[in-house]
């Protein structure tokens, strides 16, 4: 993994978050740009890899977009990319659609463990909301269809898979 | 072999990572200076490209107002389409303009009238999702805003500062599952504590069940807290019930459009009103 890469590839995202939230306050609730790194190293490159830029990544959400508990969207970030680089490693999930499958199941897998980690520092929580949840993985599976053409031409082959 | 190894050192490098989040989530809800420095460091390092991103965002913005404008103008006189165009791109520069201005006028309005001890604001970006609503200000310890300043708007209290860097403050909405604020109803004077329910209303506990609470009751801040001072509205009553205990079930219609927010107002001194001086130290003898 090229530091400078991945470090850059994250600034982008942040980026795009920060900008989006001037046209439309609303859109963090539902589009998460950051978790689009963690899902490119974790299946494109190593599980390593994967775990290192879902704990900047979480960092980063959690500095400019929570208030009260640093480190929860790290934690999930680095835990789910260590689960996708791990799964990556064994199954084939470079394809179009399981590409997809795999962002929506990750974007609500982070949602259930953000509430969940909440809820176990006995955080004040709001009950789920399926239709949230349900556009945020929606979401992260356009994310990825859009994001990952992009991402090859511009990281190119550098981050292919590698045996760690 | 060496993928049993690497297996291994992804392992531990999970375990670090996770714990290291551990800590930095206990520091943090602590309010511990370790996780603050982190913070800090992040927001620092970080905040060329997001305040970049946030103006190019803001550009945006104003070109989509812009082409709407353009567009209207077009149905109405396609003749005069190219002179609207041009103008409205001067337009839409003055507009901001002037929106601003009658913005942080009534800003200073209310300035004069209520916090005489404040500071305007910029609200650089915002989270409003269902658990967790915040929103990142451009103004810090530099300027005298600290943790637990309250801040406000045009129209009523919008949060509390819970964090604060140099250049930056992190504000919890009102709206915010964990927030609370002091609250009292205008016109027969119950108090309670008004919380908030993230993407619900807001609600009023702590009342009780012989208080007079009408529908449509303006409830503001009673100062009792110690983060605002008494008077700002928090909304308006859009349901009051008999509770199952002896507090009334009321909910609120929060005055602020949280999502509109462009510029606010830090209170940078807390009010001394409604709190109770420190139990004096007793003497031995």
């Amino acid at each position: 993994m090229s530091v400078v890469r991945a470090a850059a590839l994250l600034l982008a995202c942040l980026g795009l978050q920060v900008g989006l939230v001037r046209l439309a306050p609303t859109s963090p609730r539902y589009v998460d740009f950051l978790v689009l790194p963690v899902l490119w190293y974790g299946i494109r490159s190593s599980q390593r890899s994967a775990m290192l830029v879902g704990c900047a990544g979480g960092l980063l959400r959690d500095a400019w977009f929570s208030a009260g508990v640093l480190g929860l969207n790290g934690f999930t970030k680095t835990f789910l990319g260590w689960v996708l680089g791990g799964l990556g490693a064994r199954v084939d999930l470079n394809s179009g659609g399981t590409r997809l499958v795999v962002a929506a199941a990750f974007s609500v897998s982070q949602s259930a463990l953000d509430l969940g980690l909440r809820r176990l520092l006995d955080r004040v929580t709001t009950s789920p909301d399926p239709v949230e949840w349900a556009v945020r993985a929606v979401t992260a599976g356009l994310l990825v269809a859009v994001g990952f053409p992009i991402l090859d031409r511009v990281m190119g082959t550098a981050a292919g898979r590698s045996a760690r | 072999m060496t993928a049993r190894s690497s297996t291994r050192t992804n392992s531990a490098l999970l375990v670090a990572l996770l714990a290291a989040q551990l800590l930095l989530m206990t520091l943090s809800t602590q309010r511990e200076d370790g996780a603050n420095v982190l913070e800090s460091a992040v927001l620092r390092l970080t905040s060329p490209f997001a305040r970049l991103a946030a103006a190019v965002g803001g550009g945006f913005s104003s070109a989509a107002e812009s082409v709407r404008s353009t567009f209207a103008a077009k149905a109405e006189n396609r003749r005069l389409e190219r002179e609207l165009r041009q103008a409205s791109e001067r337009e839409t520069a003055l507009r901001e303009a002037e929106l601003e201005n009658v913005r942080l006028r009534r800003l200073l309005g209310m300035r004069q009238s209520l916090a005489p001890k404040s500071i305007g604001a910029r609200v650089v970006t915002a989270s409003l999702t269902g658990q967790s609503r915040m929103m990142v200000l451009d103004r810090g310890t530099a300027d005298g805003v600290n943790v637990d300043c309250g801040v406000v708007a045009w129209g009523g209290a919008v949060g509390r500062v819970v964090y604060a860097d140099a250049r930056f403050c992190k504000v919890v909405l009102l709206t915010d599952p964990n927030s609370g604020v002091a609250g009292v109803i205008q016109r027969s004077r119950a108090k309670g504590i008004v919380k908030g329910q993230g993407d619900g209303p807001l609600v009023m506990e702590y009342v009780s069940d012989y208080a007079d609470v009408l529908l449509g009751d303006h409830v503001v801040t009673s100062g009792l807290d110690g983060i605002f001072p008494p008077g700002y509205t928090i909304g308006r009553v859009s349901y009051v019930a008999s509770g199952e205990d002896v507090s009334k079930v009321i909910r609120i219609l929060p005055a602020v459009r949280y999502r509109d927010l462009e510029e606010v107002l830090v209170l940078t001194e807390p009010p001394g009103e409604g709190l109770l001086p420190p139990p004096a130290v007793e003497s031995d003898r």
